[in-house]
């Protein structure tokens, strides 16, 4: 369950993973996979408290509402699948400048994120944020710009493979940016004295080249719509919808059956990304010892993680603003991926500024004796028995930080940094609390930590 | 190690020292035209006249508040370059800075010119401090895949858990975190190359603070001027002669929308003051021939201003800074005459990446080939 | 639609991060000479904190309590409040305190900590001063409303958290009238709830919804010399304005033209008055985005913090309802 929740969601607390051990594994996983759409009642604080994000007029002003809401949500998943498509479909603040498309683009993988694929892509294609991000504003009849009708099929749904490859051809790149010619973003006045006003999608039915193409085998006079629908349900579409689900929730290394049983549930379901999810939720593969703790974490899994164990934010008090910028040390601006490509994953998210960054955060964070979730964390330790060994205490902490694994190597040497002490350990005992903290403080440090 | 950055070119091989100046230097105001009727006639509120100028020549002088610029210039060590710019100027902040530290002024790219720098010179990433950034998070100029850079807030709080109460154990927790980053056998986990990651930040952490200890100086750098503190901290890092071959600082904010004469006049006595504090000190530590400083910004503002300050423009300007520079002024002071603007803006004419290959090959010893992705030009800045 | 009883008459500020500008002004009053204060709330992270003196004429004066920690400085002020001698009282829920100044900006005292006791506040919101130079805060998250001294000193309390009369949730801006009658907007119960002077419940204005009379988390309210009732309805992105009696007289939605400061922009920026005119939004730019106070003078002038466009919206009430 602890598994599930770390790859589902940011982790849990101990008491959250009772209440989830109630309702049982599937029941959670449907849970899970069927939030409610809707700003959550406390939107009004992060609003009332953050007035300058309301108008987020930088990816930098906006990114305190996201924060809030990873850091407190009762709906994992939903962000969690709208980090998926912030760097699959990525668009990047930078270029775009403007917090609000960026905040509204988030907005609409929580709506469309678990749905339909085919759903999500049209919706993408009409986003002005992305229009302009992809330069389709400079896409013309007579002069089609091909950014975005090859980064659509590259990046978004058809994908290449090592070789550079994909299943689609230059012709098919030209077709595609034919198809979408016409639709842009209209012109948005400048933030500079009024502040932001919201993009707007528009269709420039003269500026549409109607003709017709031949896409993928198929002709006649498509239009962004036909070549998303053609897409979507193109067998290479389901295979890199897989395979990046898969990089995302499961493992950094891909297992080629695994992928193409997933592009089957994904065909199978009209390319529903939800059917995808619970075949990898409810799979002996994802639940097998092997997959447990070999992914890494990416900044914000460790940042919003870290967080969501401590459970410190009961309103958006100040130095919720500073989340984001702990993201952006660790080497992922949200709301700012470097590229269209997304982020590089894996094990590189980790250098060693970034492991500093990591490691001093969630140190710092687990060692705030006041928090509510910390103060959990200490009672739970210390209701495991009057007297505990090295072992059994290291055991305690392990389980109150949301029953999480050490390899047998680490472990060793945090049961020994435990045994340089007085032992076996008292709960209750002078010094005990800062025992307890520093142990904490210790297995956020470690490299196993690094990984969900 | 190399030491001193030396290798088989010999003093070619220099360190770079980055001074970023975030927000968009407001160039007119840097390099003041003080003869040009368009400079007054477009800046009737934020012109600079009379006292406010210290002459270059009949045309051209500092602002005032650059006096140890000026000094610097007359020294002979100072390039200052005009007119610098790209095609098609960006006027956002972060797009433009994008563009400088990419060198990818069309496409997006997330591979910063000074972290493939960093590659090319220490393509095994050998030592964790070939770079190091003065400031927290990456700027993307350093950022490439592979490549580490210390970010350092402040040296002598440098490393883990330097912030955190509890400080009683820290000597405890160090040495067991220690224990646990030691790579071992190639399988296994946690992975080698966590492990070695981990070990490179431990070693690279404690280098880092250590840098300050075997640093004596008689240059008393301002106390409440931050990049003159970021400064200071690279020339400990030099001293320490740790390997450490680019040095990157920034100060803003630049951005002077409002009551520039103010806030431009404060931010330029706080980078000249801290640059010739600087260069004091390296010649003090005897350092000064093996460094060369870039100063850049990623525009310049209006030529009109706007009543109280400037907003976006472009054409910032910049300066080559060392001994081993050839002095003097390069490009084409920007014309003013409404004719020649470009949208109420300056136009470029010295392309930025003619610098980064100058910077690069002349001074850093390294093919600017593996860095830009097209062929540029070079000025002539090499002293004799 | 057309304002019956008001008629629009100019708007004041830029979006600036310093000097002759606003970011997300919170509050806006005026001292006893008529000289307008703004207070720009900014967000956390970018410091532009600070309260603004201007003329009505858009001359920018001076600048004063901006970023910071030391006495003299604001992190998240909410509120302020003039008293009889032009001492400017700021409210700051993040420092939990309340500081002082003169109406040059000059800064005179602060007193107050965390903390649920008396005299103690967990995030002081709105804040206003009686005719005895009494200083009342809203205590948001301790659910009550403070009487204290011009230095701080507890006098006393009331309120509890709830939404029955005389409870609040998250309430946030308050407004004293011309016969020391406290009106708090309680914030999160959508409605605005009226006091006598000793804090005992009179009547409640408003629920939740968008019709006239109704609200979307109210966040400052405003009674004008004339006993008019002004809300700024902060979700509704509107000012509803009553009678003393609360009965709906008139719903403002935003009438504002470039302000002096804007224009100036656009003069020296092409470009980007380009956009502007391609972009053809000139409905949308008038509109209030998240109205969040409101002042009056006694001749019938009504300025209206416009939070999210970074500006002053000023109406002139027309024709003067009668001296009551």
């Amino acid at each position: 369950m602890a598994h599930l929740l770390r790859r589902a969601g940011f982790g849990a607390t101990r008491d959250q993973l009772d209440e989830y051990i109630g309702k049982g594994y599937e029941a959670t996983v449907e849970e899970l996979l069927h939030p409610e759409y809707g700003d959550p009642e406390e939107q009004d604080f992060m609003d009332r408290y953050f007035i300058a994000s309301v108008e987020a007029r930088s990816a930098g002003h906006a990114d305190p509402q996201w924060s809030w809401r990873m850091a407190t949500t009762e709906k994992p998943l939903e962000e969690k699948i709208a980090l998926f498509w912030h760097s699959l479909l990525a668009v990047g603040g930078i270029k775009l400048d403007h917090g609000l498309e960026m905040l509204t683009e988030i907005d609409l993988f929580r709506r469309l994120g678990l749905g339909r694929f085919e759903t999500l892509l049209l919706a993408i294609s009409r986003n002005p944020g992305m229009m302009y991000w992809l330069d389709n504003q400079n896409s013309h009849k007579d002069a089609p710009n091909e950014n975005y009708g090859r980064e659509l099929l590259e990046l978004f749904s058809m994908g290449i493979d090592e070789n550079g490859e994909g299943a689609y051809s230059e012709d098919d790149v030209k077709a595609a940016a034919r198809a979408f010619t016409g639709w842009a973003s209209k012109t948005t006045p400048p933030p500079f004295f009024l502040g932001p006003f919201r993009m707007q999608f528009a269709f420039d039915p003269d500026d549409h080249d109607d003709g017709e193409k031949t896409f993928l085998g198929e002709t006649g006079n498509f239009n962004g719509e036909d070549i998303v629908e053609i897409v979507s349900r193109h067998r290479s579409t389901a295979r890199f919808i897989a395979l990046r689900l898969y990089l995302n929730f499961v493992s950094d290394t891909p297992d080629d059956e695994e992928i193409e049983r997933l592009a089957d549930v994904f065909q199978e379901n009209d390319g529903e990304i939800r059917s995808v999810l619970r075949a990898i939720f409810n799979s002996d593969h994802f639940k097998s010892p092997a997959i447990r703790f070999r992914k890494m974490k990416s900044p914000a899994e460790l940042v919003f993680g870290t967080v969501t164990l401590t459970d410190r934010f009961t309103i958006p008090e100040m130095d919720m603003s500073t989340l984001a910028n702990q993201t952006l040390f660790m080497g992922q601006h949200l709301l700012n991926p470097p590229s269209v490509e997304g982020w590089h994953e894996g094990e590189e998210w980790v250098d060693s500024g970034a492991l500093i960054e990591r490691i001093n955060f969630a140190s710092g964070e687990v060692t705030r004796g006041d928090a509510r979730g910390v103060r959990r964390m200490i009672e739970r330790v210390a209701g495991t028995g009057a007297e505990l060994q090295p072992e059994e205490f290291v055991d305690a902490c392990l389980d109150a930080m949301g029953s999480i694994d050490l390899s047998d190597r680490t472990k060793s040497i945090v049961i020994s940094h435990a045994a340089a002490k007085d032992t076996p350990f008292r709960p209750g005992s002078a010094g005990s609390e800062d025992r307890t903290l520093e142990m904490f403080q210790l297995i956020v440090s470690t490299p196993d930590f690094q990984y969900c | 190690m190399a030491t001193n950055g030396q290798n088989g070119n010999g003093n070619k091989a220099k360190k770079l020292v980055v001074v970023q100046l975030s927000g968009g230097n407001d160039y007119l105001n840097t390099m003041v035209p003080y003869q040009d009727g368009h400079y007054y006639d477009f800046r009737p509120n934020m012109g600079l006249r009379g006292d406010s100028v210290i002459p270059i020549d009949d045309r051209i002088g500092f602002n005032s508040h650059m006096a140890p610029f000026k000094r610097i210039y007359d020294a002979g060590s100072m390039a200052v370059i005009m007119g610098i710019g790209y095609p098609e100027p960006n006027r956002s902040h972060f797009r433009s800075m994008d563009i400088w530290h990419t060198a990818e002024p069309a496409v997006s790219s997330s591979e910063g010119w000074l972290g493939k720098t960093t590659q090319a010179i220490d393509p095994e990433g050998k030592n964790p401090v070939t770079a190091v950034n003065f400031g927290r998070g990456l700027p993307r100029a350093l950022a490439y895949p592979g490549v580490s850079v210390a970010s350092v807030g402040a040296l002598d709080s440098y490393g883990l858990y330097t912030g955190l109460a509890g400080a009683g154990n820290k000597d405890a927790l160090l040495d067991t975190v220690s224990r646990i980053y030691q790579p071992m056998s190639e399988e296994g986990f946690p992975s080698q190359r966590i492990l070695q990651t981990g070990r490179g930040a431990l070693d690279g952490a404690d280098l880092l603070r250590q840098a300050p200890d075997s640093y004596t100086s008689g240059v008393e750098y301002p106390e409440e001027n931050p990049i003159a503190q970021s400064l200071k901290g690279v020339a400990q890092v030099m001293s320490a002669d740790l390997g450490t071959r680019l040095f990157y600082t920034a100060h803003g904010s630049f951005d002077t929308h409002t009551n520039e004469l103010v806030n431009h006049a404060k931010l330029w006595d706080e980078v000249s003051q801290a640059v010739e504090c600087f260069w004091m000190d390296m010649e003090e530590q005897g350092l000064a021939d093996d460094t060369v400083m870039w100063v850049f910004t990623e525009f310049g503002r209006r030529v009109a201003d706007n009543g109280t300050g400037t907003d976006h423009g472009s054409g910032g300007g910049a300066f080559l800074i060392g001994p081993s520079v050839k002095g003097g002024l390069y490009g084409e002071y920007p014309d003013l005459d409404p004719s020649a603007q470009l949208d109420g803006d300056v136009r470029y004419n010295t392309d930025f990446r003619d610098m980064y290959t100058t910077i690069l090959d002349d001074f850093m010893d390294i093919d600017p080939g593996q860095i830009l992705n097209e062929k540029f030009g070079k000025l002539d800045l090499v002293r004799a | 639609m057309k304002n019956k009883n008001f008629s629009y008459s100019h708007t004041i500020g830029i979006a600036s991060f310093l000097g002759r500008g606003f970011m997300n002004p919170v509050d806006v009053r005026f001292d006893s000479t008529g000289l307008m204060f703004v207070l720009s709330r900014s967000n956390a992270g970018n410091k532009n904190v600070r309260i603004s003196a201007v003329t009505l004429d858009s001359e920018f004066q001076y600048e004063f309590a901006n970023w910071g920690t030391a006495p003299g400085q604001t992190t998240q002020p909410t509120a302020m409040a003039f008293d009889s001698e032009d001492r400017l009282y700021v409210a700051d829920e993040s420092m939990h305190n309340v500081s002082v100044f003169d109406r040059e900006g000059k800064f005179l005292n602060r007193w107050g900590e965390f903390g649920v006791g008396p005299g103690q506040f967990n995030r002081p919101s709105g804040i206003a001063i009686d005719s005895n130079d009494d200083v009342w805060v809203v205590d948001h998250l301790n659910d009550r409303v403070q009487k204290l001294s011009t230095d701080g000193e507890y006098i006393s309390s009331f309120g509890s958290a709830g939404s029955g009369p005389g409870q609040f949730r998250f309430a946030w801006g308050m407004a004293i009238d011309s016969n020391d009658e406290i009106w708090v907007a309680d914030w999160r119960n959508d409605r605005v709830q009226h006091f006598t002077h000793g804090g005992e419940f009179i009547s409640s204005l408003g629920s939740s919804g968008d019709s006239d009379g109704e609200f979307d988390r109210p966040s400052g309210v405003h009674v004008s010399s004339h006993g008019e009732v002004y809300v700024a309805d902060w979700r509704n992105e509107r000012v509803q304005v009553f009678d003393s009696d609360g009965g709906h007289i008139e719903t403002l939605i935003g009438d504002a033209t470039l302000s002096k400061w804007c224009q100036e922009f656009v003069d020296v920026n092409p470009e980007q008055a380009g956009w502007r005119e391609k972009a053809g939004l000139f409905e949308e730019e008038k509109r209030f985005w998240r109205p969040s106070a409101i002042e009056t003078s006694p001749d019938g002038l009504v300025l209206i913090a416009d939070s999210c466009r970074h500006r002053i919206q000023i109406y002139q009430r027309t024709p003067q309802p009668a001296l009551v």
